[in-house]
């Protein structure tokens, strides 16, 4: 017992400090960036990442799905450039066609991988089709002043100013334009490059409006949409590499322990990894299968539990580990988890359970009243089949980004503080929401088979009250 | 505002799981015998309240 509990403090810190000096160093105040050598479409030298700063953008980095298995970064003889140690994952589009290439073609979104005649680009996260020059389409929001609001100003009181101030209306204006990839990188640098150097200007505690509009200006920019066309995109990115090693390791687990009860018989005392997992298997049936689907009906719906209940409990655990996986923290999957719910829940209803929602009233009210009542309460009921798989997809995909989020947070403390000391504070902090976590892991895997097998108790029982 | 959303709602979550917990420890001691039972309906109140939090939580990061 106590060396369990020491091995999960052992392999928590290591996790902490494996994550922890994975995260770049955060200079705030960097110098100018130098984007002169990303300039050669698909170049052959070794492309280098540039000092990045340790903020919100970091972390959501770290939560979403990309294209390469990012590990972490080595430093070069430059103090501003590091080297990515990182795993290509192919890229599988089909675009009249099928194309595939290695991730890494991308070099992070600075290259134009052409293949023939067809030309890819990678845009925040994502794969566009674009020319060999790498043509983008942007469509850039810009908010256009009221310009009756504007010459109306003169005349107005303080009083008039600040009602009129909440009334009047900006007009939003989408303008695309036409650029290269390179080109509209090189902007983008050159106007951060431009209000870095506007901003060190300017003195401590003093008003800079003109900081503030460029920052605006560049915000716009930065928020612009890329309207190109994208190909269909079969890629094995990050989280389905995560995905596989989660079903690979539970192959690995059922296989070991259906061929220890096929050689053994299901009779004898468990043994190896069969003991592992007779308890948990048992403890799905017994506690979450039997009391909300009922004795009668709940093994035709044990694979599906046990399925939901190992996959989700591994793939939050396969996330705890420093490799910056994040498989049920992304949307996607846990869709797919839900619509499988809901599917089983709506195929599975029996009469009562329609009864239910299109008739919840029965027979205790006269038919009049209850057509008027039905008006409210049918739609409501409807939106209840799709609300409640909608609450599953929702609540396992928050918790566990969420506890992504307050791990990478608390041990960005360091980095924001600039001072070792911090993580003094941090690391303690994050052993402990880490091995929060791992209580989580196994509780969301709980919550979310028991509220399935409830859904799905409620559609296969027949009335009994 | 997002971020006073999100907040509130975790305020309303934090009372709410906060009355289940303990009230559930109250039944706890009354009656240990069916603890396990009271254990397994606390998740699943508190999971649902988490829920609807969590919706407050979404809703306030996309408002922003």
């Amino acid at each position: 017992m106590k060396i369990s509990i020491l091995l999960i403090i052992a392999f928590a810190f290591v996790t902490n400090i494996t994550l922890a000096s994975s995260i770049q160093d955060t200079t705030s105040h960097d110098g100018p960036h130098h984007n002169a050598e990303h300039n050669a479409h698909g170049g052959e030298h070794e492309h280098l990442i540039e000092k990045k700063t340790f903020g919100p953008d970091y972390i959501i980095d770290h939560v979403v799905d990309s294209y390469g298995w990012h590990i972490m970064d080595l430093p070069t003889d430059d103090p501003n450039k590091f080297k990515a140690v990182e795993v290509h994952l192919p890229v599988i589009l089909i675009d009249g066609g099928l194309q595939t290439f290695w991730s890494g073609d991308f070099h992070h979104g600075h290259s134009i991988k052409s293949i023939g005649d067809k030309h890819y680009m990678l845009y925040k996260n994502k794969v566009y089709s674009t020319t060999a020059d790498g043509e983008m389409k942007m469509v850039v929001k810009s908010i256009v002043p009221d310009p009756i609001y504007e010459a109306s100003l003169s005349y107005m009181s303080d009083f008039q100013k600040v009602v009129a101030d909440a009334m009047h209306k900006d007009s939003v204006r989408y303008d695309t334009i036409t650029t290269t990839h390179h080109e509209w990188l090189a902007g983008v640098e050159n106007m951060k490059t431009s209000l870095a150097a506007m901003n060190a200007e300017v003195a401590e505690g003093e008003d800079c409006p003109e900081c503030e509009s460029f920052k605006n200006k560049l915000a716009t920019y930065e928020k612009a949409k890329l309207i190109n066309e994208t190909p269909w995109d079969f890629s094995i990115t990050k989280n389905v590499f995560a995905l596989f090693i989660t079903v690979l390791i539970m192959l690995w687990f059922f296989l070991r322990t259906a061929r220890y009860y096929r050689k053994k018989g299901a009779l004898v005392a468990p043994k190896g990894m069969a003991a592992v997992m007779e308890p948990l298997i048992i403890f799905v049936r017994d506690d979450i299968a039997k009391p909300n689907i009922g004795e009668a009906q709940y093994k035709k719906f044990m694979p599906y539990l046990l399925t939901v209940f190992f996959f989700i409990w591994i793939s939050n655990m396969v996330g705890l580990l420093p490799l910056g996986f994040n498989l049920t923290g992304n949307i996607g999957v846990t869709f797919v988890l839900a619509l499988f719910t809901m599917i089983l829940t709506n195929f599975n209803g029996k009469s009562t359970y329609w009864g239910h929602i299109f008739n919840p009233l029965g027979n205790s009210m006269p038919p009049l009243a209850k057509g008027l009542l039905y008006l409210i309460l049918i739609p409501i009921e409807m939106v209840g089949i799709i609300a409640k798989p909608f609450a599953l997809m929702i609540r396992l995909f928050a918790n566990m980004t969420a506890g992504h989020i307050v791990v990478m947070s608390l041990l960005g403390l360091i980095f924001i503080k600039q001072s070792l000391g911090w993580s003094g504070m941090s690391l303690p902090m994050t052993l402990f929401i880490s091995i929060l976590e791992l209580l989580v892991a196994a509780l969301q895997a709980y919550v979310f088979t028991m509220l399935s097998a409830l859904f799905i108790g409620s559609a296969v029982q027949t009335a009994h009250h | 505002m997002g971020a006073i959303g999100a907040g509130l709602s975790v305020i309303g979550a934090g009372i709410g799981i906060g009355l289940i917990g303990g009230r559930a420890m109250e039944a706890m001691a009354r009656q240990p015998e069916v603890m396990g039972k009271i254990q397994s309906s606390m998740l699943i109140a508190a999971a649902l309240v988490e829920g609807a939090a969590l919706f407050g939580i979404v809703v306030g990061m996309i408002a922003e």
